[in-house]
C-alpha cells in the first residue's frame, strides 16, 4: 500500500497577496454546504467556499482566519485556497467590523430578499459577524 | 545677439524645469515599483484560477456555458479603452486612443459602444460622435475591486441578455519597464486560454457540483481579467512616464550645456571688448 502523506501543505492566496504558506496537520474549510474537515491523504476535491472561518492545526495549536468567498483545491498532500479576501486575527479591526455590521443590518431591513442588492449586503453582514466572532476571542 | 541677462534667465528657467522632470521621474519610479508589486501579487491568484478552470473544463461541457459560447455575429460590441488619468507620459495615451480609432475603423462593427477608463480617454471620446456606455473617470487612481466588479457585472449581464455580442479591451500591456505595447483583448465571450481537452490527471470530487462551481468561477475570472488589465496599464503608465521624464531631463541638460557655452562666449567677448577699449584708451592717453 502506498504511504499516505502525514502532513498537508496549506497555501491560502487572496487576490492581492499570499496569506499563508505552511505545513499543517489538519484543515477545516468553510464549505458551501457546511464545514469540511481535511486530513492528510484526503481524496482530491474541488470545493466552493463561503464566507466564514478557516481553521488549521499544526501540532496541537489551532490557527484561524476569516476568508470571504473562495475556492479550495484539495489534494492528498496539498490544500490550495483561493479567497476573495482573507483576514488574519491580528488584522481585525473590531470597531470597523461592528460598524459594518450595524450598517449592513440597517440596510438589510429596507431591502426585500429578491433585491440583487440583498445578497451583497448580506455578504457584508456575514463577513462582519465572522470577523467580530474571531476578533472577540483574540 | 541675446544679452547675457536674457541667457542667464533662460538657463535658470530650464534648470528649474529639469528639476521638475527629475522629480517626476523619481516619483514615477517609486509608483512603478508599487504597481509592479501589485501586479506580481495578483499572479498566484490568477494561476490558481486558471488551474481550477482547466480542471473543471475537463469534466463539464464548457461550451454550454453562456459566458463561453461563441456568437455567430459580432453586431453589438463594447470597446473598453484604458488610458491614464494624467498626461506627461510620452505617447502612452495617444497610442491607445489611436489604436482604438483604428480598431473601430478596421473591424466595422455595426454597433459600437465605448467605455473609456481614465481621464484622458474620457476627455477624448466625450467630444466624438460614438456612443459612450458610461464614463470611467478617476478609476485608475483608486483602482479597487469594487469598481472593477461593478463594470464586470454590468458587461456580463448585458452579454447574457444579448445586449452585447462581444466585449473588447484595448490597453497598454506592460512588456518591461521601458516598453509598452497596445493590445486588443477579447473579454467576452471568454477566451479559453487555459488548457482544454486533456485527460484529467486527477479525479476530483466536486462540492457542490461542477456546473455550479463553473458558474461561480467564470464571473470571477472575467472580473479578475479586467482587474489584471487595469493593473498592467497602471504599471505601464508609470513606466512610460519614467522614460518620458528621463528623456526630458536629458534634453534639458543638453539645452543648459549649449546655452551655458553660448553665455560664456558672449561674456568672454564682452570682457575682451572692454579690455581692448581700456587698453586702446590708455594707449591713446599715454601718447
Amino acid at each position: 500500500m502506498a504511504d499516505l502523506p502525514t502532513k498537508i501543505n496549506l497555501t491560502i492566496v487572496a487576490r492581492e497577496r499570499k496569506i499563508i504558506d505552511a505545513v499543517v496537520d489538519e484543515v477545516i474549510l468553510p464549505g458551501y454546504d457546511g464545514e469540511l474537515g481535511i486530513l492528510p491523504g484526503h481524496t482530491p476535491l474541488l470545493a466552493l467556499l463561503k464566507i466564514g472561518e478557516l481553521r488549521y492545526r499544526s501540532g496541537a495549536t489551532w490557527s484561524r482566519l476569516v476568508i470571504s468567498w473562495g475556492f479550495a483545491e484539495v489534494l492528498p498532500e496539498r490544500v490550495i485556497v483561493l479567497a476573495e479576501r482573507g483576514v488574519l486575527p491580528s488584522e481585525i479591526d473590531r470597531a470597523a467590523a461592528e460598524a459594518e455590521r450595524t450598517s449592513a443590518e440597517k440596510e438589510l431591513a429596507y431591502l426585500s430578499s429578491h433585491d440583487p442588492e440583498f445578497a451583497i449586503v448580506e455578504a457584508r453582514l456575514e463577513e462582519s459577524v465572522a470577523l467580530i466572532n474571531l476578533g472577540r476571542e483574540h | 545677439m541675446p544679452s547675457t541677462i536674457d541667457l542667464r534667465r533662460r538657463i535658470r528657467s530650464i534648470k528649474s524645469t529639469q528639476q521638475l522632470t527629475k522629480a517626476m521621474k523619481m516619483v514615477a519610479a517609486a509608483k512603478l515599483r508599487r504597481a509592479q508589486e501589485r501586479m506580481f501579487a495578483a499572479r498566484p491568484y490568477a494561476a490558481g484560477l486558471r488551474e481550477m478552470l482547466t480542471s473543471i473544463s475537463t469534466r463539464v461541457n464548457v461550451k454550454k456555458h453562456p459566458l463561453l459560447a461563441e456568437r455567430e455575429r459580432e453586431d453589438k460590441v463594447l470597446l473598453i479603452i484604458v488610458t491614464a488619468d494624467r498626461g506627461l507620459c510620452g505617447a502612452f495615451n495617444t497610442n491607445v486612443i489611436r489604436g482604438a480609432m483604428n480598431t473601430i475603423a478596421e473591424k466595422k462593427w455595426p454597433e459600437v459602444q465605448l467605455l473609456p477608463i481614465g481621464n484622458k480617454s474620457n476627455a477624448f471620446f466625450r467630444r466624438r460622435s460614438l456612443p459612450l456606455r458610461r464614463q470611467g473617470l478617476q478609476l485608475m487612481q483608486a483602482l479597487g475591486h469594487d469598481t472593477v466588479r461593478e463594470i464586470a457585472t454590468m458587461i456580463t449581464e448585458d452579454f447574457i441578455n444579448g445586449d452585447l455580442d462581444a466585449v473588447y479591451v484595448i490597453y497598454n500591456e506592460f512588456k518591461s519597464i521601458i516598453a509598452q505595447k497596445v493590445t486588443l483583448e477579447r473579454l467576452l465571450p471568454l477566451q479559453r486560454d487555459w488548457a482544454e481537452g486533456q485527460e484529467p490527471e486527477i479525479e476530483y470530487l466536486y462540492e457542490p457540483g461542477p456546473e455550479q462551481i463553473l458558474g461561480e468561477l467564470l464571473p470571477r475570472h472575467i472580473e479578475f481579467q479586467l482587474y489584471r488589465i487595469l493593473l498592467e496599464s497602471a504599471a505601464a503608465e508609470q513606466g512610460a512616464r519614467m522614460t518620458a521624464m528621463e528623456a526630458a531631463t536629458k534634453n534639458a541638460g543638453e539645452l543648459v550645456d549649449s546655452l551655458t557655452l553660448n553665455y560664456n562666449r558672449i561674456r568672454q567677448a564682452q570682457i575682451t571688448k572692454e579690455i581692448i577699449e581700456i587698453v586702446s584708451g590708455a594707449a591713446a592717453a599715454g601718447k
